[in-house]
């Protein structure tokens, strides 16, 4: 089973710990950078995990939705994220580059 | 009283307990002066250079925090005070001239610091100009000079410089995000987007209903080193959702 690494998981906790203290999300470019300084954590699973979205191609945001469809086929501790969030690869889709839920 | 004469010996009072110092008009040595300064007294300079030369002589551990053994070094120059020199030159002096309890301090205090550094506790990095910056905008209440980015980036340069070994960067973040550490550069970030998306949104005609929705999509989707106004017009030329809405709001 595809699980989250330590490396991913702190950098999870570092932007809950921001939640929890400032009171609003951690922006993503922050978890971006925060997870690019932490050696072996995925970026889009900390993502999905703490804001409940990812990021296309493109570095656009993409939001999921719990039915159909399929945003990220990508690495293994993504597809592990999409699994903690509630959602797997088939039941992930992108729904909307405009309006978050 | 001539102190220049070879003859005369120097004297220097190392165990001198003064009860009264007292100020007179016409005092009896040319040149004679009182200096007056506060000193932690729960722990004697002696006591603390006979540490020294132990950590130093015998490799025995050190039984004071590295802040004691300079402030006893500081005691040893001052004991040392010549009316011909400044403090600073006195200082100097005991560093350089071989002086055994001096040397025993430093030896010491960097023993201790040394440790320190090896245990994770360094001293904290010096502030940025953006941490500055971030302080300065909470004491005064005045606008932020720098971006909301840069004051995130900071956040991220401190908790680079402050991980200790094994914590990693993230873990260094969520300590100091705890320990309220970025609370000023949050508070600056903050502002700055404020000031950012009023300055945007004040070029929009008073009646523009698509302006604002078009700042909040801009704000939300805005890129690393974009700023609101770039990522609006980014979106005007790349979205064409975007571009559709403008063009139905205008009529075109």
């Amino acid at each position: 089973m595809d699980e989250l690494s330590e490396p991913t998981r702190r950098v999870i906790d570092a932007a809950r710990k921001w939640q929890d203290h400032y009171g609003d999300q951690m922006h993503p470019l922050q978890i971006r950078q925060l997870a690019h300084d932490t050696v072996g954590s995925s970026y889009p699973a900390a993502l999905i995990i703490v804001l409940g979205f990812g990021l296309d191609r493109r570095g656009e945001r993409v939001w999921l939705l719990d039915k159909g469809g399929s945003v990220y086929v990508g690495d293994r501790e993504t597809r592990a994220a999409l699994v903690e969030h509630g959602l797997n690869k088939i039941r992930a889709r992108l729904v909307g580059r405009y309006a978050p839920r | 009283m001539n102190n220049d004469n070879p003859r005369r010996k120097r004297r220097i009072l190392r165990s001198l307990r003064v009860d009264e110092v007292s100020g007179v008009d016409h005092p009896a040595q040319e040149g004679a002066g009182a200096v007056l300064r506060k000193s932690n007294t729960m722990n004697n300079p002696e006591d603390v250079i006979r540490d020294a030369l132990a950590v130093r002589d015998d490799g025995a551990e050190p039984q004071f925090d590295a802040d004691l053994y300079e402030q006893a070094i500081l005691h040893e120059a001052r004991l040392e005070n010549s009316a011909t020199e400044t403090f600073a030159q006195v200082l100097a002096r005991v560093a350089s001239n071989g002086n055994d309890h001096v040397d025993a301090l430093v030896f010491a205090s960097q023993r201790v610091r040394d440790r320190e550094a090896a245990m994770g506790k360094s001293a904290p990095a010096a502030p940025s100009p953006v941490a500055l910056d971030a302080e300065r905008v909470r004491k005064s209440g005045s606008s932020p000079r720098y971006a909301r980015d840069d004051y995130h980036g900071a956040m991220q340069e401190i908790a680079k410089a402050e991980a200790r070994p094994g914590e990693g960067v993230a873990g260094a973040f969520a300590r100091l995000v705890s320990e309220g550490r970025f609370d000023d550069l949050y508070a600056a970030a903050e502002l700055a987007e404020e000031h950012e998306r009023a300055e945007a949104m004040s070029k929009a005609a008073p009646e523009d209903r698509f302006y604002p929705m078009l700042m909040d999509l801009a704000l939300m989707r805005k890129r690393q080193g974009e700023t609101i106004e770039q990522a609006a017009s980014r979106l005007l030329h790349e979205d064409a959702t975007v571009r559709d809405a403008y063009a139905a709001v205008n009529g075109l």
